[in-house]
């Protein structure tokens, strides 16, 4: 059941009229919840639901068991009991074809004949993400941040929360987990900044993302030879496809969730503004790049011991980050990328204090210079992304960077000027969002801009929404 | 207390939300009634794929204040195609009449029936409705219906289909009912495209070619033919066969009809004119209960009927394919109507 269809439109009145009912008992809300995401779960494929129960349900007796351990050893058991099992289901179900085929191809490479066995394993929606989110809590138990709950049902609907199950943010036991278990308020104030939220996700979604795909799409399932201005269009319309697609479905779970007296944290702020890549990782998927920071980064050392061991820790990080993307070899390349990317920033980092200073007008067109620059880098990164192969990503690069063509031999029709069209209000807003340090801006602003965007958003949705239920990049995640 | 909070709850309502919305719907009621806009969108527009943005152009260009008596032609693509209306409003000057041509691709009696307050609205004379097998013989295209939608329909739909007509074309139904206070979102796919050519042509990315009339400018190759009716040999599928909604059609045609001539509207039905070889491409078993269903409907509501297969005037050379005239048929078939005309109005 996807956000932008008519079937989640149906759901979510019922739900929310439920709800409204249930307002004086917060424990019903939850069962209703409950129930409610797992439908809305159990609409892509009713099979998957015994994944998320069983995850659910071993995390919650091992977090338990964590707690009341008498001993250190017993902790260890259940947190590897629970790490262990959740990285099986992640690992057979999104990663098992990839590693057959992979060291199928190595060791034929070595001239071994062998030949892979066929399974078609079908990738579960969201699995990526409720097992984050799952395994976080049993690790913050096991770190003595949070008391488990001992409610199995709150539990499972801190797990599957609909509006952030399928594609984030990934929450934090800490940040969600104690609006579960008490009663939330819903307020006028807090409907209306959810409903905006919404509004402005569907935006990004219907409108750019999903129109940009029309853009980018056919120029990366294109063949070689490609000509450097379409590859060049194709990454742009790439760039900001992926940020309004999944920026989109977080603004619309934040929203959902507001309207429900819920607060989800911010995933996306402003990540094209980065001037480096510290910056970038801090602004992009914040849920997982503060997960990955917590869960795997700092357990591994940080930036604790020495220089080597961070650029290290930071390698290992990156890589396993774009393993989490999907099972590919570009997913991989692209983490590889982002990790270079931050090592080589650390490496030059104290050498950039010596460049002189300009002022603050001067410091001001150095910023966006710096934005510029590292715009571009994001996009390469991007190109590895998106690209089908390592093939298609090698012919990509050179067409760009080697052998430019302005004219290609399927001549651009007005790819070039619609991406310029379908951008131009998120470019506005994000410039006034960025200078005001506010990402509810708009939402603030005064009444006669509001209503004059407002109406802006409503012609083009009407116009050049798309509207038959295209799927978010992120739900094959 | 009441007071006081009403009052607070007033200032506290989204008014830059309604606003917005407010000015969105006036936007689309002032574009609805904006000559220059249909102009536009009928120039740009292809008769080929934008026959239900041109049908909304016709309308709106329509003089309702005009003092000659309109004639509508309606009906599916043959009405649109078949007729040269620039020469019947030609031939038919001097008699105060004006000839209009509302046919629409695929357009069945249910489409008509939902369009029929639309029609009167214009105070039209007279009417010409041109009927083939195909207007109950194919699906209904739910798809199309926003373009036409009328609520009243719905009672009808749900005696004669079931409930479940609802269930399963939810997202049309729904669909239509976004589609009625916004001529955007009704228009959006047609508009999509007028403003993608217009830009091409500004950028000169292309050039215009001459703005088209009539969809079926070409003649198909006598291959054509033969492979049509080899096919439904083969395979005994054919487009035209019996639908969920066949006998829905027929009672709003009986429906349609009856309420027209009960509102003394002067009605002449024509059958199509079709191919000769035609009927080799479906099932025969649906020939004798349409042309039964159109002889009971001629003797219970005495309009004026025309049956052009019946009457062997167009031959093979005639059609451009198996249901479309080419330029010779449609010069024969406009010089008929325009005698018809005549003869009515003498």
């Amino acid at each position: 059941m996807l956000f932008n269809t008519l079937q989640f439109a149906v759901f979510l009145a019922i739900v929310f009229s439920l709800y409204i009912i249930l307002r004086n008992k917060f424990r019903a809300q939850n069962l209703m919840l409950l129930v409610a995401s797992y439908i809305f779960y159990g609409a892509w494929d009713w099979r998957f639901l015994s994944l998320l129960f069983i995850s659910t349900v071993i995390d919650y007796f091992c977090a338990i068991k964590i707690s009341d351990a008498p001993n250190e050893r017993t902790r260890k058991i259940f947190i590897f009991l629970t790490v262990g099992s959740n990285l099986v289901i992640l690992g057979f179900f999104k990663y098992f074809g990839f590693f057959v085929s992979s060291m199928t191809a190595l060791l034929n490479h070595f001239g071994l004949n062998v030949s892979a066995p066929v399974l078609n394993i079908v990738l579960p929606v969201g699995i990526s993400f409720y097992t984050f989110q799952s395994m976080s809590y049993t690790l913050d138990v096991y770190n003595k941040k949070l008391e488990p709950t001992r409610s199995l049902p709150d539990f499972a609907l801190y797990v599957s929360y609909f509006p952030q199950l399928v594609a984030g943010p990934i929450e934090r036991a800490t940040h969600l987990l104690p609006q579960v278990l008490k009663p939330r308020i819903m307020t006028r104030e807090g409907f209306y900044e959810g409903s905006y939220l919404i509004f402005w996700g569907l935006f990004e979604k219907v409108f750019i993302a999903d129109n940009l795909a029309k853009i980018a799409d056919p120029i990366f399932s294109a063949s070689a030879p490609y000509a450097g201005i379409n590859v060049l269009i194709g990454v742009y319309a790439f760039a900001f496809q992926i940020l309004c697609d999944f920026d989109g479905y977080s603004n619309i779970a934040r929203g959902l969730g507001k309207i429900m007296g819920f607060d989800i944290m911010v995933n996306f702020n402003l990540p094209y503004f980065s001037t480096n890549p510290g910056e970038f990782w801090k602004r992009w998927h914040i849920s997982l790049s503060t997960w990955l920071k917590d869960y795997l980064y700092i357990p591994l050392g940080g930036n604790r011991h020495g220089s080597f061991m961070t650029y290290r820790n930071l390698a290992i990080t990156m890589l396993l980050g774009g393993l989490w993307h999907g099972a590919q070899w570009t997913f991989v390349i692209w983490g590889a990328y982002h990790g270079i990317l931050l090592i080589v920033y650390r490496l030059i980092k104290p050498l950039l204090k010596y460049l002189p200073q300009y002022g603050e007008k001067g410091g001001f067109v150095i910023k966006c210079v710096n934005m510029f620059i590292f715009f571009h880098l994001v996009c390469l990164g991007w190109l590895m992304f998106r690209a089908q192969s390592f093939g298609q990503f090698k012919d990509m690069l050179m067409s760009l960077f080697v052998n430019f063509k302005f004219v290609s031999e399927n001549p651009l029709g007005l790819e070039i000027y619609w991406l310029c069209f379908f951008i131009a209000l998120l470019v506005l807003i994000q410039v006034w969002q960025y200078i005001k340090n506010d990402l509810m801006v708009l939402y603030r602003s005064n009444a006669v801009i509001k209503t004059v965007v407002y109406v802006i958003m409503m012609l083009a949705l009407t116009l050049y929404g798309v509207t038959n239920g295209q799927e978010f990049i992120y739900f094959r995640f | 207390m009441d007071r006081n909070s009403f009052i607070s709850g007033f200032k506290t309502l989204p008014w830059c939300c309604i606003s917005a919305v407010v000015i969105f719907l006036g936007i689309n009621f002032a574009l609805s009634g904006a000559k220059p806009f249909w102009r536009f969108c009928y120039l740009y527009s292809d008769p080929y794929i934008d026959d239900s943005i041109r049908l909304g152009a016709k309308f709106a260009l329509i003089d309702k204040n005009s003092k000659k008596d309109k004639i509508f032609i309606i009906g599916a693509s043959q009405a649109r195609e078949d007729f040269d209306v620039d020469e019947i409003n030609r031939e038919i000057e001097p008699y105060n009449m004006e000839v209009f041509n509302l046919g629409i691709s695929a357009g069945q009696p249910i489409d008509m029936v939902m369009l029929k307050d639309k029609f009167l609205s214009y105070k039209p004379k007279a009417f010409i409705y041109v009927t083939y097998l195909g207007d109950f013989y194919t699906k209904f295209k739910y798809t199309k219906m926003k373009y036409y939608f009328n609520p009243a329909i719905l009672p009808y739909f749900a005696k004669n289909m079931g409930y479940r007509v609802f269930v399963e074309n939810f997202p049309h139904f729904v669909d239509s009912f976004l589609s009625m206070p916004s001529v955007i979102y009704k228009y959006r796919e047609p508009l999509k495209r007028i403003i993608d050519t217009r830009i091409k042509y500004f950028l000169k990315k292309e050039t215009r070619a001459a703005p088209l009339q009539f969809k079926y400018d070409r003649s198909l190759s006598k291959l054509y033919f033969m492979r049509e009716i080899l096919l439904y040999r083969q395979t005994q599928k054919s487009y035209f066969d019996e639908a969920p909604a066949t006998g829905f059609n027929m009672l709003m045609f009986d429906k349609f009809i009856g309420e027209m001539i009960g509102s003394g509207q002067d009605m002449t039905v024509l059958k199509a004119p079709t191919h000769p070889l035609f009927k080799l491409t479906y099932n025969p078993v649906h020939n004798a209960p349409f042309e039964g269903f159109l002889k009971e409907e001629h003797s219970k509501y005495g309009y004026d009927y025309l049956d052009f297969d019946a009457m062997k005037i167009f031959n093979q050379e005639d059609f451009i394919d198996f249901v479309h005239l080419n330029v010779d048929g449609r010069a024969k078939l406009t010089r008929i109507v325009k005698k018809v005309l005549e003869t009515k109005r003498s």
